[in-house]
């Protein structure tokens, strides 16, 4: 149990010299993994047990370095690594930074990130793992434990990447994390592929947003033993969203009846506060998802939920996030804040397109809002707009232009005045703003 | 050093001095699986060789004036984590390949732990409802918290072991030639001064600490884990003290028989307790033992 590495033990690196054993970091069912130095700098190596260091493992990796990486938001492996002597093989990767923390520590409550930043994760594993799709590879065991996030700023990454492969691959490695497996596989009717990795993926983002499996409800109370048959029944042959619109059978219990969270007594909660258009989509994930993969929601779709989410954020003056229920033609608003129970004031509100988007004090607006490309969707780099305050006067909000091209705004009585890249246009109601290829209103 | 494959599981619990000045029962509790050879008495011994698989739960109950029933709670806490943890090992991990065990004890285990705590402590409460007196004490909010305790588990079978801890005391594992020990888990920098968690408190599974070992080879196995409440480890003035104790019980271990070491245990802890802060002292050994002494 000491490792099979001491520390300044020296690791050959496939065709580019050595590295040395700095520290153990951990160990999991696979392998260990250690931090390493290599040519001046650190890494993590993974080295594989025994009895998971097969030629075909290792065939798996000589895939994904030649590859290489789909994104950033990869720990990718690099190279490939043996020692003499010593049984097995391993790899070198990117060190995972101290500020990515796991799925595992919000779960327990460990870390407590902004809706915002959960948001933002979410879409940033949503774009992860379409990067992935879209060369043709399954990461085939998507779970909790493979995904890291920054609480501060939502950004992800994605370890564990020595499972990924071709969809519909003939593979008999890992099927992936019976909570987290598509129900065909579950049952052995289906080879990991994009699908399968789509029912994965809809798994993880609702965990990250409601703090609970979508699956695991009343029916858990039920099982004496968990073994293989509770879990084929819980998540393959009758897998049962827990907020199923028909049955209450495997319903999210409330925490006061079941104090150990696992069955969905916080999913209840986060459900509640967030707007119908996500609840929607989840639902069609977990009803209409389980049995038919075609129905599952795709990636394009979770970034239009998410950013319709991300959209609804809605401060309180207690500076709770809350979410703008209603849409554009519709005033509704929650009655209160979840937290401070107050009435909520009316938001100003931005129609463009069919987003229907919330202007908090520090509300940005970005390329998507203005469907000027569609290649940068969901991109937060650059912003295009921002709420700000008039300094003469901080009761009077603008939304300044931070693009690089001019609006045109339409003044009430028919004129048309520019706002050039730097200047700011007071909120007034009915007021309509070009932006180039769009229009928007302010409501 | 003379290690068998077989492990041996030694434990004793003693009644703290103070406890016994103020006529407070013991509030810690132990439970080891296999169960042990003889019938036992109490907390006496407790001894038994295993083949493969070996568990081993120490408990402390919380013994404040809110938690009146936590040397049932402690009791119930052991009882239930051996039974859940032998259950989940031994049946529901039938089928699932070695490297997807890690994630499916994590995940699972703490919160059955702490349900199936709950739902023994609910039946207790059944069969021996709240006393007047007692119903003045009664946390309105959680009445689980007459029962508060912490739990210690460790488990180790053929070719892997794993840690769980809520609340505080400790788990030492003494491995590799020449001995060192280490502690599995780390100490949680939450915690400050005599805080802890429990398992009464809302979200208790969620605080569960867990360490998972895959053994690289039959010798990665540890030589001897030690699990016990912080009623031992704080009569030691250093950490360090603490933990060279371990290797230590590792060479009496196998110099002796599991009697003998089960008697030593007895007179040790009952002189920490009144050495020490008179509180209860539990400690339980897992270890591969000589195997010629039996």
């Amino acid at each position: 149990m000491t490792g099979l590495f001491k520390i300044g033990d020296t690791v050959s690196v496939t065709g580019c010299g050595s590295c040395e054993v700095v520290s153990h970091v951990g160990g999991g069912g696979q392998g260990e993994v250690y931090r390493v130095r290599w040519n001046g700098h650190d890494y993590a190596m993974k080295w594989y047990h025994s009895a998971s260091a097969t030629q075909r493992q290792r065939d798996i990796l000589q895939e994904l370095l030649r590859i290489g990486t789909p994104g950033p938001d990869f720990l990718w492996p690099l190279e490939l690594v043996d020692r003499k002597g010593t049984p097995g093989f391993g790899y070198l990767m990117p060190l995972r930074p101290a500020n990515f923390k796991s799925i595992e520590a919000l779960m327990a409550g460990r870390i407590n990130p902004s809706f915002l930043s959960l948001i933002d994760a979410a879409i940033n594993l949503v774009k992860a793992f379409r990067q992935l799709h879209t060369k043709g590879l399954c990461y085939r065991d998507i779970s909790f434990g493979n995904a890291f996030f920054d609480p501060a700023t939502g950004g992800v990454l994605v370890c564990d990447n020595d499972n990924i492969g071709a969809s519909n691959a003939a593979y008999t490695g890992i099927l992936g994390t019976p909570d987290f497996m598509a129900p065909e596989l579950v049952l052995g009717k289906a080879k990991p592929n994009i699908k399968t990795d789509l029912h994965s993926l809809a798994v993880l983002l609702f965990y990250l947003l409601h703090v609970g499996h979508p699956l695991m409800g009343r029916r858990v109370l039920s099982i004496k033993c968990w073994d293989a048959a509770a879990r084929i029944r819980l998540f393959g042959e009758a897998p049962q969203f827990i907020f199923d619109p028909v049955s209450r059978a495997n319903e999210a219990v409330d925490l006061r009846e079941d104090t150990t969270g696992e069955t969905g007594g916080m999913a209840l909660t986060y459900w509640r506060l967030y707007p119908t258009k996500l609840r929607d989509v989840f639902t069609k994930a977990f009803t209409h998802g389980l049995s038919a993969p075609g129905a599952r929601m795709t990636e394009l779709e979770w970034l239009g939920a998410l950013s319709d989410l991300r959209n609804r954020i809605f401060r309180c003056a207690c500076q709770t996030t809350n979410f703008f229920e209603g849409d554009a033609a519709d005033d509704t608003v929650r009655p209160a804040c979840w937290r401070c129970k107050k009435p909520l004031h009316r938001p100003w509100l931005l129609r463009v397109g069919s987003d229907t988007v919330v202007l908090n004090a520090d509300s940005r607006l970005y390329n998507h809002h203005f469907r000027n490309s569609a290649a940068g969707f969901c991109d937060f780099s650059t912003a295009l707009a921002e709420m700000t305050q008039n300094p003469g006067d901080p009761n009077v909000w603008g939304l300044r232009n931070l693009g690089k091209d001019k609006w045109v705004v339409t003044a009430q009585d028919g004129a048309l005045i520019d706002i050039e890249p730097g200047r700011a246009i007071p909120l007034r109601q009915g007021a309509k703003i070009g932006f180039g290829l769009s229009e928007g209103v302010i409501i | 050093m003379g290690l068998s494959d077989k492990w041996q599981i030694v434990a004793e619990s003693v009644r703290g001095t103070a406890h016994v000045r103020s006529g407070l029962p013991n509030q810690d509790a132990v439970a080891f699986y296999p169960p042990p050879l003889a019938a036992s008495d109490g907390h006496k011994r407790l001894w038994a060789k295993t083949g493969s698989l070996a568990l081993l739960a120490v408990s402390d109950g919380h013994g404040s004036p809110r938690c009146f029933r936590s040397a049932r709670g402690a009791a119930l806490a052991v009882q239930t984590a051996i039974e859940e943890t032998r259950i989940l090992l031994r049946k529901g991990l039938k089928g699932v390949p070695a490297p997807s065990r890690k994630k499916e004890i994590e995940q699972r285990l703490p919160f059955r732990l702490v349900r199936s705590w709950r739902n023994a402590i609910e039946q207790d409460l059944r069969a021996n409802p709240f006393t007047e007196p007692e119903l003045a004490s009664v946390n309105p909010n959680n009445p689980f918290t007459a029962y508060g305790a912490t739990l210690l588990l460790a488990a180790v079978d053929r070719d892997f072991a794993f840690f769980l801890q809520l609340g505080d005391g400790d788990m030492v594992v003494v491995s590799g030639s020449p001995p060192v020990s280490y502690e599995p888990i780390d100490r949680d920098a939450s915690l400050i001064a005599n805080e802890t968690h429990s398992l009464c408190q809302d979200k208790a599974a969620s605080l569960c600490r867990f360490r998972y070992y895959c053994f690289s080879c039959k010798d990665d196995r540890p030589a001897l884990i030690l699990v016990s409440t912080d009623g031992y480890s704080n009569s030691f003035s250093t950490r360090t003290g603490f933990l060279q104790a371990a290797p230590d019980f590792l060479r009496f271990a196998l110099e002796t028989t599991p009697d003998e070491l089960h008697q030593k245990l007895g007179t040790w802890l009952q002189e920490t307790s009144e050495n020490g802060s008179g509180d209860d002292a539990t400690l339980g050994l897992i270890y591969r033992g000589g195997g010629n002494k039996l």
